[in-house]
């Protein structure tokens, strides 16, 4: 925890690809990853994060100092969480919430999982597989097999030509 | 703002490398995808089988079952609905245990279970009987209990007894749409505090016997038989959908020969003829 003489600890976080980072440890304990090592003494020096890169530990961190900035209010935190995804593509997406798992940051995790659920909302399959970059493995024989079996779901869903 | 970058050794070509534009999503693990399936809805979900084949059974791993309420559930949302119907029963049975018990152990008053999903509210859960039974056990106290209201749980006669009998404190008890409850029976001396006392949409309701001196309100739907016994204190009385003649008959001839002083009694006639 930070120490009493009024200037916040900051912990050092280095990426998979050496980028070093600095944040204050109080942002930073929402990651319960982060939380367990700082409780175990040992983030003194660079904590490594071996499986989250610069470019994601950067947005991850922006969303640490803008989150716990926010008093205990959800209504506020939500507003905010909303916003910060609102511009992130889905690949930034599937970094954080990789990064997010990594980390064990539930709140970000799950707002990021009902994002990219939001995403596929209504969309055809042949959007999804583009979209997500999701490769038809299936010959036409097994697909219309799969379509069949679960005929109801794809009622009201546009078909589109896919790929 | 992003933290202050404190040095930048190299840029991240190798992250683009790494990850194609063909492997997006696939590179997230099952159980993340799991937990993104478990936010659509049944029908979106089960959809998503069509993607690839790893996507095949993904969905029957969803734990939330999301009932859009605006897509009528015909035979297909049934089908769908079977094949995990099994795998999902015993996980949300597991989850209705865990929350129950999470209550209680925390000594709560009020109680609510709601498990009623849109149209689809066939697929009930019962009480956790091992919590049920477990009576003896000191730490399952269910003394503090005041309120309990339990919609689309399939609540027994026995559920209901037990209930009665480890709750002394219990005020209100609602049961809506239990297809398990066939014979009601709630009786006991001036101990018995129950006030308000709510039986509807149970299908199955054969009888009811009451006899409780401190219950002010009584709300019934559909009953065949019923009996009512020392309640001088029943004010209020409502019986829903009393369209059958045996329900309306039974109920009035059953008020009558009590002697309380009721002041509201609404019977619902819709289709009454």
């Amino acid at each position: 925890m930070a120490a009493e003489t009024g200037t916040p600890t900051t912990l050092t976080l280095k990426s998979n690809d050496d980028e070093l980072f600095s944040v204050a440890e109080s942002a930073a304990i929402l990651s319960v990853t982060i939380r367990n090592m700082v409780e175990d003494g040992c983030a003194g020096g660079v904590i490594p994060l071996d499986n989250v890169d610069g470019k994601t530990l950067a947005s991850v961190i922006t969303y640490m100092n803008g989150i716990s900035a926010i008093p205990a209010d959800e209504e506020k935190k939500k507003s905010y969480r909303d916003k910060f995804l609102s511009d992130k593509d889905f690949e930034t997406l599937a970094d954080m919430v990789l990064a997010a798992n990594y980390l064990n940051m539930s709140c970000l995790m799950d707002a990021v999982s009902a994002k990219i659920a939001q995403v596929m909302e209504k969309k055809s399959v042949g959007w999804v597989r583009r979209k997500f970059g999701i490769e038809n493995d299936y010959t036409p024989e097994e697909e219309a097999a799969v379509k069949e079996e679960h005929k109801w779901t794809f009622e009201g869903v546009e078909t589109d030509d896919d790929n | 703002m992003a933290g202050k970058r404190v040095a930048k050794f190299q840029t991240k070509k190798c992250a683009e490398i790494v990850y194609g534009d063909d492997d997006r999503i696939s590179r997230l693990p099952d159980d993340i995808l799991v937990d993104i399936l478990s936010l659509l809805s049944l029908k979106e979900a089960v959809c998503t089988s069509v993607l690839s084949s790893r996507w095949h059974n993904l969905w029957k791993h969803i734990y939330r079952l999301n009932f859009d309420p605006h897509v009528s559930l015909q035979k297909g949302t049934q089908q769908g609905f079977e094949s995990c119907k099994e795998k999902r029963k015993k996980k949300f049975q597991k989850d209705v245990n865990r929350w129950i018990n999470f209550a209680i152990v925390r000594h709560v008053q009020r109680l609510e279970l709601d498990l009623t999903t849109g149209d689809s509210s066939r697929y009930n859960c019962s009480l956790p009987q091992e919590l049920l039974t477990k009576n003896t056990s000191s730490e399952i106290d269910f003394k503090p209990l005041k309120v309990l209201c339990l919609k689309s749980v399939d609540v027994t006669e026995e559920d209901i007894k037990f209930f009665q009998s480890k709750c002394p404190m219990l005020e209100e008890l609602v049961v809506d749409r239990s297809l398990k409850l066939l014979n009601v029976e709630v009786c006991g001396g001036p101990f018995l505090v129950l006030k308000h006392l709510e039986l509807t949409r149970c299908y199955n309701l054969k009888s009811v016997k009451v006899c409780a001196p401190n219950l002010t309100s009584l709300t019934l739907q559909k009953v065949e038989c019923l009996l009512l016994e020392n309640v001088p204190r029943l004010v209020e009385v409502s019986v829903c959908r009393a369209y059958s003649k045996v329900s309306t008959t039974v109920a009035l001839s059953a008020f009558a020969c009590c002697d309380f002083q009721l002041e509201i009694l609404t019977l619902e006639m819709k289709g009454f003829e």
